[in-house]
């Protein structure tokens, strides 16, 4: 009787490993087509010299073409400079605002972490506007102001400028993307390593240095890294803010290559992405080599959240996040709000300056409720795929102990590599080219897919940051309670890792609202998104007061979901 | 008697040879009705076109072409993608068709995406054959009496307007037009860092320009040379941020400006304003603009394509067209008070204007893009 519970045992066992294997392979193997196939195709180009319609020919051509164009040596330095300086202010700030959020008694939390949010999910290209909007140096609203009180005599903010740049890029989600990933991992800290400080008689500020900054290591390096790599791929702000006054950064090169020779840029466009890889890759060296022999497991069966109380400091501390928090929600929206009214945007010394003919426009054209439902379609689509596929591309990650992990691990952040222009030509070539999802060609489907590859790396990098601190001590629980490998997943691990999975959910959602660069090649007029829409009304002949009420409507979107999702999350939470 | 005989014998060959007259200028109409008659019902059946258009175009012609189009044939939906300028939609055109897949039917913009990329790569049907209707094939109907093509062979790039590129739009605050009466004034000193130019090296208005000023010969490349070397020339790809820098007063001379934008603002009282090629000494070019049409080669719905081109090159949708884009139509029977008339190219003044659209130019942008590149070093 016992001989055969054991067979039993081991059988299951073996097959629950098999699963696994199995799964894991199917795994790896997805994510390599969908990954590897469109950088493969960027690589392959790189040394394409022939155009399009004659016969294949390779060489040394487009890489010459490359780094020999001019002033890509300025744009190389500008695109680290700028990155740098932005995630080392971000960071810092970040940690701060997220360990207030989520390790103190500060009032109205709870509010102020989803404005975060919320910030980081207003698309950046209206909010650029809204900020040349304020602080143009010439027609500015604030440096008009200013002038008018004659408190100044030039202009006292430039935005079309380094450092305006890169105040942009913080309010426009550097900031946001750094405490909405922080602070769950920061709230599932156990506080028993705050108490064992404070009992050793260190400080407030003393603890959250030497004790919660290097127990949080992980969160901080991985969304540190990913705002490293995500800065260095930006466009949208450098293009508005950077290329009028000569800044020019290494995505706009690479637009710029493609725009300038459709034919024949792709070469050079795809030698210069073939090198960003490598310092992706050497990125995320860095990244495994920092964080690879600790232990980060934080949460465990003794899990413990009691908060830090600030003292008197507790509504300064409110204050000051209040105001970080205006200032990078109410005021961006509040001028884009502004300029869909304006006849002309930004301009206030016409005869009429006020309209609410863009409105009217933008409300009666049918594309537009097409978009909305395409947007829709997309944006529950691939933030429904990524949560499923996410956490469990993580788990294998963090918790397996298959030699292929590594592999996987590595995939996943390479979506980033390229950027959004070439990844949608790999993958418009991809689709194309593989048998089953040729058929999708042409669907929103392509689109979703595109999405969830695009936001891999974020989706991927999160669920991990909070899995390495899930101790394994849950899943032996549950194992001796003969819970099966996915009863373990489904009703332990997601469980704990909802309220990430919400956050990643959301990120894809918002990534499939706006973004644009994926999947302009992949989208036909008959799946048009908002995002393609608002492209479409924003470039050639320029209907950009139109372009910002489609901003304002994807804001409003996104602000719905994130109420939805912020609902849900503080069901699900762990101190629940 | 045989006189009545002969007069009735004569007027019977006379009312036989006016029927056969008339009845063979008939046939042909009829023929042609039947036939359009089928080939309308087939592209019902067909069900939809689907459009490329690599111009830029904007809101209202869109429009046009999608609402204008569905009124008439409403069992005919329009799938119009507007890419991002001119040459964008060819890489996609190409990888699609290498991977087995067509997708498009009907491609209109400017002419540098059908002749620099979709020509050579044979991607392009003859459009003659398409032309059905008698008001559109009827050579008397457009300006010089003939259908215009911007490619060699005459029959695949039909250019159905365009306009004589109006040189400069400037800021009517900071400059009179007094100011300048030739291109060459614009190596004046007092013009350094004032002007901002459509960037070149990319399909476009500033190319245009450019291909213009390459046409002048050793004289034009030293003045390109000049312009960009020695002047401090600002370059934007954005139409709309060129205009708004002059409105602004950041720079107050534009060149390769969009005329659509222009107007658009202009509109709503901006201060700026334009030279026509009148205001000019030099003689000037006349662009397609986004006034070309072609036809895709195993287009998946023929007959929809054959409707919305035949539908596109009618009066009443070129006089359409005219009014949303500020264009002028090659169709003789368009009005075009609403336009500039510095705008509409004179009949007799064709030989002295560079048709710039046309392939003989389009084909040497490669070397001037060398030329420009050793130039420009933003």
């Amino acid at each position: 009787m016992e001989k055969s519970a054991f067979l039993e045992a081991t059988v299951f066992s073996q097959w629950r490993l098999n699963l696994q294997a199995l799964l894991l392979t199917f795994l790896l193997g997805f994510v390599c087509l969908l990954v590897l196939t469109p950088l493969i195709w960027t690589l392959l180009n790189s040394f394409l010299v022939s155009k399009p319609w004659e016969p294949a020919v390779y060489g040394l051509h487009g890489w010459r073409v490359a780094f020999s164009s001019p002033g890509i040596q300025a744009a190389v330095y500008n695109s680290f400079s700028l990155a740098i300086v932005r995630q080392a202010i971000a960071l810092v700030a970040g940690v701060f605002l997220a360990w207030l959020l989520a390790r103190t008694d500060m009032p109205m939390k709870r509010w102020l972490e989803f404005m975060f949010w919320f910030s980081f999910f207003i698309p950046a290209l209206p909010v650029t506007l809204g900020w040349i909007l304020a602080l143009d140096p010439k027609t500015g609203v604030v440096n008009t102001w200013l002038k008018s009180l004659s408190l100044i005599d030039g202009p006292l903010f430039n935005i079309y400028s380094f450092w305006g740049i890169v105040w942009a890029h913080l309010t426009a989600g550097s900031l946001g993307v750094k405490v909405m990933f922080l602070t769950p991992a920061f709230r599932n800290l156990d506080a028993v390593f705050e108490e064992a400080s404070r009992v050793a008689g260190a400080g407030t500020m003393t603890t959250l240095w030497r004790i919660i900054f290097p127990v949080m290591l992980p969160s901080i390096m991985a969304t540190t890294t990913l705002g490293l790599i995500r800065s260095l791929e930006t466009f949208e702000i450098e293009l508005i803010l950077g290329v009028p006054v000569g800044i020019d950064v290494y995505s706009t090169k690479i637009h710029d290559m493609i725009a300038l020779d459709p034919a024949s840029g792709l070469g050079p466009a795809a030698a210069l992405s073939t090198f960003f890889l490598v310092l992706l890759l050497l990125l995320v060296l860095c990244q495994r080599i920092l964080i690879a022999r600790r232990m980060y497991a934080t949460v465990t069966g003794r899990f413990s959240s009691r908060p830090t109380s600030l003292g008197r400091w507790r509504y300064p501390a409110f204050v000051l996040v209040m105001l970080v928090v205006l200032t990078i929600t109410v005021v961006p929206l509040g001028f884009l709000l502004m300029g869909t009214f304006m006849s002309v945007f930004g301009f206030m010394n016409i005869p009429q300056p006020w309209t609410l003919e863009h409105w009217r426009e933008v409300l009666r054209d049918p594309i537009f409720f097409r978009s909305v439902l395409n947007t829709l379609r997309v944006a529950f689509g691939a933030a429904l795929g990524g949560v499923i596929i996410y956490p469990l591309i993580a788990y294998f990650i963090v918790k397996s102990r298959f030699s292929g992990k590594a592999v996987l691990d590595f995939v996943s952040w390479l979506p980033w590599a390229v950027p959004g222009i070439l990844l949608g030509v790999g993958l418009l070539w991809t689709f194309l080219n593989t048998p089953g999802l040729n058929a999708l060609y042409g669907t929103v489907y392509l689109m979703i897919i595109a999405i969830v590859i695009k936001s891999m790396p974020v989706g991927v990098q999160l669920t991990k940051s909070v899995m390495i601190q899930l101790g394994n001590e849950l899943e032996e629980a549950s194992s001796t309670c003969g819970a099966s490998w996915m009863q373990t997943y489904r009703r332990i691990l997601f469980p704990l890792l909802s309220p990430m999975l919400l956050v990643a959910g959301l990120l894809v959602f918002n990534s499939a609202a706006r973004d644009i660069s994926t999947v302009v090649l992949l989208g036909t007029a008959d799946s048009k998104t908002l995002s393609l829409l608002m492209l479409e009304w924003a470039m050639g002949t320029g209907a950009i007061e139109k372009a910002t009420v489609i901003g304002v409507i994807v804001v409003l979107i996104v602000a719905l979901t994130s109420i939805v999702a912020r609902r849900l999350e503080t069901k699900a939470a762990i101190k629940s | 008697m045989f006189t009545a005989s002969l007069s009735f014998l004569s007027a019977w060959i006379l009312a036989c040879a006016v029927t056969g007259l008339v009845l063979a200028a008939e046939t042909p109409k009829a023929n042609w009705n039947a036939e359009w008659d089928k080939v309308v019902a087939a592209a019902k059946k067909e069900g939809r076109v689907v459009v490329a258009e690599s111009g830029g175009a904007g809101a209202e012609t869109r429009r046009l072409y999608v609402d204008g189009f569905q009124k008439q044939f409403p069992e005919i939906r329009v799938d119009l993608t507007v890419s991002g300028g001119e040459g964008s939609i060819a890489p996609r055109i190409l990888t699609e068709r290498k991977a087995g897949r067509f997708e498009w039917d009907v491609l209109t913009g400017g002419t540098t995406t059908p002749i620099e990329y979709l020509l050579p790569a044979g991607v392009l049907d003859p459009i003659r054959p398409a032309l059905m209707l008698p008001e559109v094939t009827d050579p008397s109907k457009w300006f010089g009496g003939q259908i215009d093509f911007a490619d060699k062979a005459g029959n695949y790039v039909l250019v159905f307007g365009g306009y004589v590129k109006p040189p400069f739009a400037f800021n009517s605050k900071l400059v009179s037009k007094k100011d300048i009466d030739s291109y060459w004034d614009l190596l004046e000193p007092r013009w350094k860092g004032k002007t901002v130019l459509h960037d070149p090296r990319r399909p476009g208005s500033g190319l245009a320009a450019v291909t213009f000023w390459y046409g002048w010969g050793e004289k034009g490349k030293e003045f390109i040379r000049r312009y960009l070397t020695e002047q401090d020339v600002k370059l934007t790809g954005n139409y709309r941020q060129q205009l708004e820098w002059l409105a602004r007063g950041d720079y107050v001379i534009g060149i390769g400006h969009n005329n659509s934008v222009m107007q658009e603002l202009l509109s709503k009282g901006l201060p700026l304003a334009q030279f026509t090629a009148d205001d000019i000494k030099e003689a000037n070019y006349v662009t397609a603009a986004i006034a070309s049409v072609s036809l895709v080669n195993r287009a998946p719905r023929p007959n929809a394509a054959r409707v919305f081109i035949n539908w596109l090159l009618t009066k009443e949708t070129l006089s359409a067209w005219s009014k949303v884009t500020g264009f002028w139509t090659r169709r003789m029977d368009v009005s075009h008070d609403h336009l500039d008339q510095g705008l509409i190219p004179k009949i007799g003044k064709m030989s002295s204007y560079q048709l710039n659209y046309k392939e003989e130019w389009v084909e040497k942008r490669e070397e001037i893009g060398k030329f420009l590149n050793r130039l420009i070093k933003q």
